[in-house]
This record gives C-alpha cells, sequence and structure tokens, in this order.
C-alpha cells in the first residue's frame, strides 16, 4: 500500500472543485485536507487571468470593473483554503531534467514545471488531462478524480 | 599469449558438431578455447588469442552474473539509493525500471540481454555510494564476449538467462517503487497555511456562475499558447 505524502491539483481540477462536483468530493473525503496542495504554477494562472480581466476594463467605463473586481475577491477566496507549494530549486532541478529527457517535441510550459513540481515533492497529481501528462510522469504519479472513482481498500 | 597443447583429437572425437568449429576458426587464424564447467553443465567458448589482454575476457554467464548481482544490490539497498540520489534522478531511476521490465520482456537474443547489462551498468555511475570495490567496466559489446559455439542450445541459453534476470528484477522494482514512495516528503517552509478544510460555502455562492467554465477555458487555452521545444531523442 502506498502512502502519498501529498497530491497536487492540477487547474482544471479547481474548476470542477468550484461546480463541488461529488465524485471529487468523495476523493477530498478519502484523503485528508491537508494532503491536497496546489503548485504555485496554478495559482499563478489564475491569478494572472483574473487580473488580465481586471486590467482590461476600459477606464472610460467604471462601472464594468465592478464584475471584474468582484471574482478577484472571489477567486482568492477559491483558494485561500489551499496549501500553496513554491517553485523551488529542486523543482528547477527536476524541470531541468524532464527537459532533456522527453523526447523533442513542443510541451506546455505549465505543464512542464507542474510535473517537475510534482516530481521533486514526491507527489501526486491529480488531473484531467492525464494524456498531457503522459511523458512527463509515470501513472502511478497521476490520478484522475473527475472521471474515476476512489479505490476501496 | 602462452600456448600450451594439452592433448590432440580427431574432430570424430569431440561431440560438437564440426560445422560450428570451422565457423569460429573462419574468424580468425588465432583461436583460444575455454572450457567452463558449472555442475553439469560443461560449455565451450573461444576468442582470439592475439586480443584477449583488451578484450574477451568475459562470457555472457560472467555479464549476466554481475547484472544479477546488480539488481540484488538495487533491491537491498532500494532506500538509500533513491533517497540519495540528486534531484531530478530518483524519478528518472523509476522510470528506467519501468522500461527495463518492458525491456526484459522483450528479450531475444544475446544482444538484448547485453543491452540490460548495460543499462545496468549506467545506473552504477549514476548511483551515488556504489560499491567502491566494483570497478565499472565499458560497455558490454557482443564483439567482446569469449563466444560460445554451442549454436543449438542459443535459444535454450538466453531463454535462461532471460528468466533469471526476471526473477531478479520483479522484486528490485518493487522495492525500488516502494522507495520512492517511502521517500520523505517535507512539506517545504514556504508553503502557505491554507485552512483546515475547503469553504464549501463560498464554493456554493459561485457554483452556478457561468464566467468561471470560461474563465478556466482561457486559462487552458493560455496553456496551449505557452509552449517549449524539449531537448530529448528525436520524435
Amino acid at each position: 500500500m502506498r502512502d502519498v505524502k501529498g497530491y497536487f491539483w492540477d487547474t482544471n481540477i479547481l474548476s470542477h472543485f468550484r461546480r463541488e462536483e461529488a465524485l471529487l468530493r468523495q476523493h477530498i473525503d478519502r484523503v485528508s485536507w491537508n494532503k491536497i496542495f496546489l503548485p504555485s504554477v496554478v495559482v499563478a494562472e489564475s491569478w494572472r487571468g483574473r487580473l488580465r480581466r481586471v486590467d482590461s476594463v476600459p477606464k472610460a467605463k467604471p462601472e464594468e470593473a465592478i464584475f471584474p473586481h468582484r471574482q478577484l475577491l472571489e477567486t482568492h477566496d477559491l483558494l485561500s483554503p489551499f496549501r500553496v507549494i513554491p517553485f523551488d530549486e529542486e523543482a528547477a532541478e527536476e524541470l531541468s531534467q524532464l527537459q532533456k529527457k522527453v523526447k523533442r517535441r513542443k510541451k506546455r510550459h505549465a505543464d512542464m514545471m507542474i510535473a517537475a513540481m510534482t516530481l521533486s515533492n514526491n507527489f501526486v497529481l491529480v488531473t484531467r488531462n492525464e494524456r498531457d501528462f503522459a511523458d512527463l510522469l509515470l501513472t502511478q504519479h497521476l490520478e484522475n478524480w473527475i472521471d474515476n472513482p476512489p479505490v476501496v481498500g | 599469449m602462452e600456448q600450451r597443447q594439452m592433448q590432440e583429437f580427431s574432430f570424430s572425437d569431440i561431440r560438437v558438431h564440426p560445422n560450428i568449429i570451422a565457423d569460429i576458426l573462419e574468424k580468425g587464424e588465432d583461436i583460444a578455447f575455454t572450457l567452463k564447467r558449472k555442475g553439469d553443465r560443461v560449455t565451450v567458448y573461444s576468442h582470439q588469442a592475439d586480443r584477449d589482454e583488451e578484450v574477451g575476457h568475459k562470457t555472457l554467464e560472467d555479464v549476466m552474473e554481475r547484472t544479477i548481482s546488480l539488481f540484488r544490490h538495487f533491491e537491498e539497498n532500494a532506500d538509500n539509493i533513491v533517497s540519495e540520489v540528486k534531484p531530478g534522478r530518483a524519478s528518472g531511476l523509476l522510470e528506467v525500471m519501468n522500461r527495463l521490465a518492458k525491456q526484459i520482456d522483450a528479450i531475444m537474443y544475446e544482444t538484448d540481454l547485453l543491452a540490460v547489462a548495460n543499462i545496468m551498468h549506467d545506473l552504477t555511475v549514476e548511483i551515488p555510494r556504489f560499491p567502491p570495490d566494483d570497478e565499472p567496466p565499458e560497455h558490454f559489446r557482443p564483439e567482446d564476449l569469449m563466444s560460445a559455439p554451442d549454436a543449438e542450445d542459443y535459444r535454450r541459453r538466453v531463454e535462461r538467462h532471460k528468466a533469471a534476470l526476471k526473477e531478479v528484477f520483479r522484486p528490485c522494482f518493487e522495492r525500488i517503487e516502494q522507495a520512492w514512495w517511502n521517500k520523505p516528503s517535507i512539506i517545504p517552509e514556504t508553503a502557505s497555511k491554507g485552512s483546515k478544510e475547503p469553504d464549501w460555502d463560498l464554493i456554493r455562492r459561485i457554483k452556478d456562475d457561468p464566467s468561471w467554465d470560461e474563465f478556466f477555458e482561457e486559462i487552458e487555452r493560455e496553456r496551449d499558447r505557452d509552449l517549449i521545444w524539449t531537448e530529448g531523442g528525436a520524435a
């Protein structure tokens, strides 16, 4: 029986978390909440998206700023219960190894960074995009909590 | 190389088919034979007498014996090996093991056996604190081996080594995998605190807001646009 130290959530899982999907809740109830983490890459993506929306509001139309600013706060509230782990020196070393190892092709940079963080922290990555990580992580390091029910026992 | 005539014999006195001897003699003028006995099993090896100072010291059996001892070493020291390798190498080791599992299953020829031996050789170079008394040889090449002219036994011999490798590989792989999972994982001090549980009330407030779907879709599109080239072998 493997002892998983921590689970990193990919951004697509946040999307399902926001909908409070039943299967995802079963997984969350099965593992303790303090084992669930967000890689800082995922947090950065969320903030980047929200800030872009805030910045895109025309200054001449202040009333259009209300909604993006409200969502900025909701995003803060959505992310704040999570423990966030930063991309650090070990992750950078893992990323460097991954870049050398994976067959020459174009890869999504964020996927590479998240995979490197998963490896450096000895975690399991929870994602619905398993295919994108298939050449970065072994199947033992990937779980899909959206389509697959928790394994009992 | 000093040579001593020990016995004269004719082809009819030996049980090795003359064609096999002829094939070996065709490879060179100075051929030396070595007989190796293990229990009832006697194998005849040949090597070129004028090259034996550089190569030809090892038989396939020697190479396999060493490879099997490496698998056992990895199995017995899995925790130390996994915990002490540099960042980026522990997961790499697991991946190599994953690949070896498929490679061992597919063994058909002597060269396949040597390929496994060479991968293990590479790992001994990568892994810290490898037994200092072990002097890693260069890569094993088929032409450097003392050949065994027991041609009719070729398939059986490969199968025998394959079975032996499989027997030691499985527990080795399992121990390395277990060691990977057991590897102490210290949550970095720089990690944020978070809360004891999710705020389900907040989540219910934004649950039905369709703009969130659009927001996450936009993040995926952004990811699709931010690409980098990896540097590994050709796709």
